[in-house]
């Protein structure tokens, strides 16, 4: 077959992919889309690589083709659970790719965002230009000539088909705006695709298992003979262990929810649940369809000896009809061959074109314009450009990949390379959707060492392999430490490459994810975004109230102006009317301050024509932000008991706060205290001045109008009006005294005392009232000098009320009072002894239920044999306050019985050398 | 009538010279007086002499005048008390409990002569 016919074959089936999207356009929003769309879209998950390189793999490797199918069987059951909350999420927030899904699920980070494209479009760019390679070989096949990369690339026949499909994707993958609107075109041509490479693939193995050779078992009965590299048809027989099988599996779940195809068609292209419904039991049939006659193609052609042998075998499918000579049939198969890969190559690149444009482009040139450049310019058509230069960008790559590159290794290969790439985005996705306390960093640091893993194990073996150099880092590791061994790092020598790398990457990855997790600290809007997708379920229906607690303030015009330049002016008005018309209003004014549900809406408009970061840094502009309230935080963390760093941060907060409440809250009733103990002492100050005022008042008039008194009666009431005259002198003095002390204003004159001394010359200046009454005063001081430091006369006056006390208790004639003086000196601490003098009488002592009011303001001990003493009951307050002053205390000692005994204690102070003359020279003074 | 017979009046305060001069002015205008000087001896004067007036004291050790007031009226005997509080406390609050205690005069300290010896001469009069 010459080249220009098989041109011609592949332009007329081009030229009904673009005829059936166009249609599908012109269709779009009359009528619904075919309900089987969705789910045949779905698989442009089986690529080039599925129709071609699995037979080249079923002949070389028996049944080691099945895990990139057994993988997403498997996840079956669960992908409608899975996807279900991603589309419901991505809806939500109007996301239009993986990394707008992480960024966002990751407080809205631009960084993450753009680290995550990058990865993808490594990841991915490969294996867009394997499908660029199966194009050249289908060609080789067909047209008998080999693939010769030393040609020029202007008559390269795969360059033309590339540039074509570019095409074909810059008029239908472009169309509008919001990428979160479905490409119906797209999906028309694809799912034409997708019906056409089942056909043919069904139609080959079936021509040749039953029109060749007689069914199944003849096939597999012959193939004992004639395929002895394999060993058996098992697990054992592919070269690889059941560990190995684990991961290739695992990979291949992954890449089927995550491969920017598949997340572009299972998510944004999603219309509804119902699809995602029929999709979950028709994908599986359909992956198991197209895997039926694998195993019968490559044993057939093993059989017949097709030319190339076993390194041809990827081109099984095409090259047996053809060998046969049914060049009809091969080139029905060459067509479904491409029309897998063009299936592949039209959604990858869609799917890259919107996420680059949007997580990395757009970013970087709206971070490059300035903020007032911003308001002016519009973005709108430069926007579409850029898509399409990206896709244009995108496919050269490819191309250029598989001229340097991919031309030496086989589909499968590459295309697992791809899957473990992408698998690198399970731990994040994965915990974002199921673990609020993932965070921003985890995932950073996830992917990072993911992606350098991946690329350590898997990309630099593979461009060391193809450059032909330094093949002793493979063999021995780098700088000769063997446990490093890029496909044996520590020693894991025996798996399969991507197994290998599949499980080091995502140990990796998830271990990082997890640790930088709980080592991170949660910004609130990092929570609030958590929270929005692990628990989405709680803001279904109640979107515009509690998902927007975001206090946030633009004005109308403001917002119909970023719109307008995306959208237009006009389109842009009427949207915002249209708005306000399905809730309800009347179209705002420009001036007002948007609703929060414009507001949430104009984003979402941005959100989808530019993605998620790029509109948060274009509403920055004109938006007012409050950060995120700590009372929405707060909410978020009372339901759910996760993001615990955060709610210990709080807490700790709180701690803070009680402590501080509580402090107040004392200081409060201190003071309360203070005011009512000042009420209380004030009101009793009244009392005790009005008793005696009262007595003097009624005796003066009883003697001035009783002149008829009799003089002895006179001279009584005299006395008691002389008596209680003096009681209020000594209770007013006593009173200003104590306002003195407790405002310290006698504090000043502290001086060296001698205690000795000091109660000498207390008991000297009793004695006399002491003799009158027959009582006995005794001490008994210790030897040892008994200095101390404070107001001498204040505290002679404890002394000497201490003293008069005993006097005025004890019986008269039989009394007895006796001061003792000894020294307490405390073992532990130096310079801390303390001077004790002990008042001890044989008077009626205190009573115990008394005694711990003994020294509260205005309380007077009541003597029941001597009536009631005269006294103002502020005494011992006085001198107790007098002895705290200075530094020492005043107690009862509550074991002596035989009366009542009074402790005094005062510090010694060491005398200084100038005053050491001090106790003698007074002690001569006095004798 | 029991005018035969003088109106006994019990003088309850914890300072001998106030209850000096009480007991002076109410003697002088012609009635009996007993002096107590906290309640708990109050009590036992009021059970033995059954008193038609009591002049009390409010802030006493002890039993202060408002309870002594309530223990003497709960004495079966002495239904027809009449009660004066003599007293230095004066606050609103204070007048108020004494009469919910059932004192009839609150009078405060100092006080005039003449009107405690007036409002002992009433009480009797109206008793």
């Amino acid at each position: 077959m010459n080249t220009t016919t098989v041109i011609l074959i592949f332009l007329a089936y081009l030229a009904t992919l673009f005829g059936l999207a166009g249609i599908a356009e012109r269709r779009r929003g009359k009528m619904k889309r075919w309900s089987y769309a969705y789910a045949l879209s779905l698989t442009v998950y089986c690529t080039a690589w599925t129709f071609m390189g699995s037979v080249g793999q079923a002949a070389n490797y028996g049944i080691s083709f099945l895990p990139i199918y057994l993988g997403p069987l498997m996840l079956a059951p669960i992908w409608p659970i899975l996807i279900k909350k991603i589309i419901q999420i991505c809806r939500a927030e109007k996301l239009t790719s993986l990394p707008d899904f992480i960024s966002s699920r990751y407080g809205k980070s631009r960084s993450l965002g753009l680290m995550a494209a990058i990865f993808l479009v490594v990841g991915v760019v490969p294996y867009i230009s394997i499908q660029l390679k199966a194009i050249a070989s289908i060609f080789s096949v067909l047209t008998g000539e080999a693939t010769d990369l030393n040609e020029p690339f202007y008559t390269d026949t795969t360059l033309l088909l590339t540039i074509l499909l570019a095409v074909f994707i810059m008029v239908f993958g472009v169309r509008r705006l919001d990428p979160s609107k479905s490409h119906d075109g797209i999906m028309a041509a694809i799912s034409f695709d997708a019906i056409f490479k089942l056909f043919a693939f069904l139609l080959v193995g079936g021509f040749i298992t039953f029109g060749i050779f007689g069914g199944f078992g003849d096939l597999l009965s012959r193939a004992q003979a004639g395929m002895s590299h394999i060993s058996s048809w098992s697990i054992g027989g592919s070269g690889l262990t059941g560990w190995d099988w684990f991961w290739l599996n695992f990979v291949s779940m992954c890449a089927v929810v995550l491969l920017p195809r598949q997340f572009h068609i299972a998510v944004i292209e999603n219309k509804d649940d119902a699809e995602v419904d029929k999709a979950a039991w028709f994908f599986p049939l359909y992956l198991l369809l197209i895997n039926l006659f694998v195993i019968p193609i490559a044993i057939a052609g093993v059989l017949l000896g097709i030319p190339g042998g076993l390194s041809g075998a990827d081109s099984f499918v095409i090259s047996i009809p053809q060998f046969l000579g049914y060049e009809g049939l091969a080139i029905v198969a060459a067509l479904g061959g491409f029309a897998a890969v063009s299936g592949m190559v039209i959604m990858s690149t869609v799917a890259l074109s919107i996420m680059i444009a949007n997580s990395i482009v757009l970013p970087y040139l709206l971070g490059s314009i300035r903020p007032t450049e911003r308001a002016i310019a519009d973005l709108s058509r430069p926007l579409l450009g850029i898509r399409r230069i990206i896709i244009l960008l995108v496919l050269l790559l490819a191309y250029g990949y598989y001229r340097g590159v991919a031309a030496q290794f086989s589909l499968v290969a590459i295309g697992l390379v791809s899957f473990t790439a992408v698998a690198q985005f399970a731990p994040s996705v994965l915990a974002g959707l199921y673990w609020q306390g993932a965070t921003r960093k985890g995932a950073k640091w996830g992917l990072v060492l993911g992606f350098s893993v991946w690329a350590y194990t898997l990309v630099l073996p593979t461009i060391l392999v193809a450059s032909n150099s330094m093949s002793g880092l493979i063999e021995n590791g780098p700088w000769g430490i063997s446990f490093l061994q890029p496909q044996a790092l520590f020693g894991m020598a025996d798996m399969n490459p991507i197994a290998h790398a599949a499980f080091w990457s995502l140990l990796a990855n998830a271990a990082a994810l997890v640790i930088g997790s709980l080592y991170s600290k949660a910004r609130p809007i990092d929570i609030t975004q958590a929270d929005f997708f692990v628990n989405h379920h709680k803001y279904q229906n109640r979107e515009a109230d509690d998902y927007l607690l975001r206090r946030r303030q633009a004005k109308v015009g403001d917002l119909r102006g970023l719109l307008a330049r995306f959208v237009g002016p006009l389109m842009a008005k009427n949207m915002i009317a249209e708005f306000a018309r399905k809730s309800g209003e009347t179209p705002p004014k420009s001036t007002e301050n948007a609703s929060p549900a414009l507001l949430l809406f104009t984003e979402k408009q941005l959100a989808g024509a530019v993605g998620s970061a790029a509109s948060q840094t274009l509403l920055k502009g004109i938006i007012r932000e409050e950060p995120v309230q700590l009372e929405e935080v707060i909410r978020i963390l009372k339901r759910t008991h996760d993001a615990v760093r955060y709610g210990r941060e709080l807490e700790r907060k709180q701690a803070e706060l009680e402590a501080l409440t509580t402090q107040l809250r004392s200081a409060n009733r201190r003071l309360q205290e203070l005011d009512k103990l000042k009420a209380d002492f004030i009101s009793t100050v009244t009392h005790e001045l009005r008793t005696p005022i009262t007595s003097v008042k009624s005796l003066a008039n009883i003697l001035i109008d009783s002149p008829q008194l009799q003089g002895d009666q006179q001279m009584a009431f005299l006395r008691i009006i002389v008596s209680e005259s003096e009681r209020l002198a000594r209770l007013v003095s006593q009173v200003l005294d104590l306002q003195k002390i407790e405002a310290r204003q006698d504090g000043g004159h502290f001086e060296p005392v001698d205690i000795k001394l000091l109660i000498q010359n207390s008991v000297a200046s009793l004695a006399g009232l002491a003799k009158e009454k027959g009582i006995s005063i005794s001490t008994h001081l210790t030897d040892k000098a008994a200095l101390t430091f404070g107001p001498p006369d204040r505290l002679t006056q404890v002394m000497i009320n201490l003293l008069g006390n005993a006097i005025k208790f004890v019986p008269e004639q039989k009394g007895h009072v006796q001061v003792e003086l000894s020294i307490e000196s405390s073992d532990h601490i130096e310079d801390s002894s303390l001077a004790l003098i002990k008042i001890k009488d044989n008077g009626p002592g205190i009573l115990p239920e008394q005694r711990q009011f003994i020294f509260e303001q205005f309380t007077q001990i009541t003597n029941a044999e001597k009536g009631k003493p005269a006294g103002s009951g502020l005494g011992l307050y006085i001198s107790k306050r007098i002895v705290e002053q200075s530094g020492g205390g005043l107690s009862l000692d509550s074991n002596y019985e035989q009366g009542a005994c009074f402790m005094l204690r005062l510090p010694i102070r060491t005398p200084e050398p100038d005053l050491e003359e001090l106790p003698q020279i007074t002690q001569s003074n006095k004798s | 009538m029991e005018e035969s017979k003088k109106p006994t009046i019990l003088v309850v305060d914890d300072e001998p010279a106030i209850l000096l001069s009480v007991k002076f002015l109410i003697e002088r205008a012609g009635f009996e007086t007993q002096t107590a000087t906290n309640g708990t001896e109050a009590m036992e004067v009021a059970r033995e002499v059954l008193p038609q007036i009591a002049v009390l004291d409010v802030m006493m050790p002890g039993m202060d005048g408002f309870k002594l007031a309530e223990q003497l009226r709960a004495i079966d005997q002495l239904a027809d008390l009449r009660i004066v509080f003599l007293t230095a406390k004066g606050t609103p609050q204070d007048v108020s409990e004494g009469y919910r205690s059932g004192g009839e005069v609150y009078l405060t300290k100092p006080f005039d002569n003449d009107d405690l010896v007036n409002t002992i001469k009433e009480l009797a009069a109206f008793g």
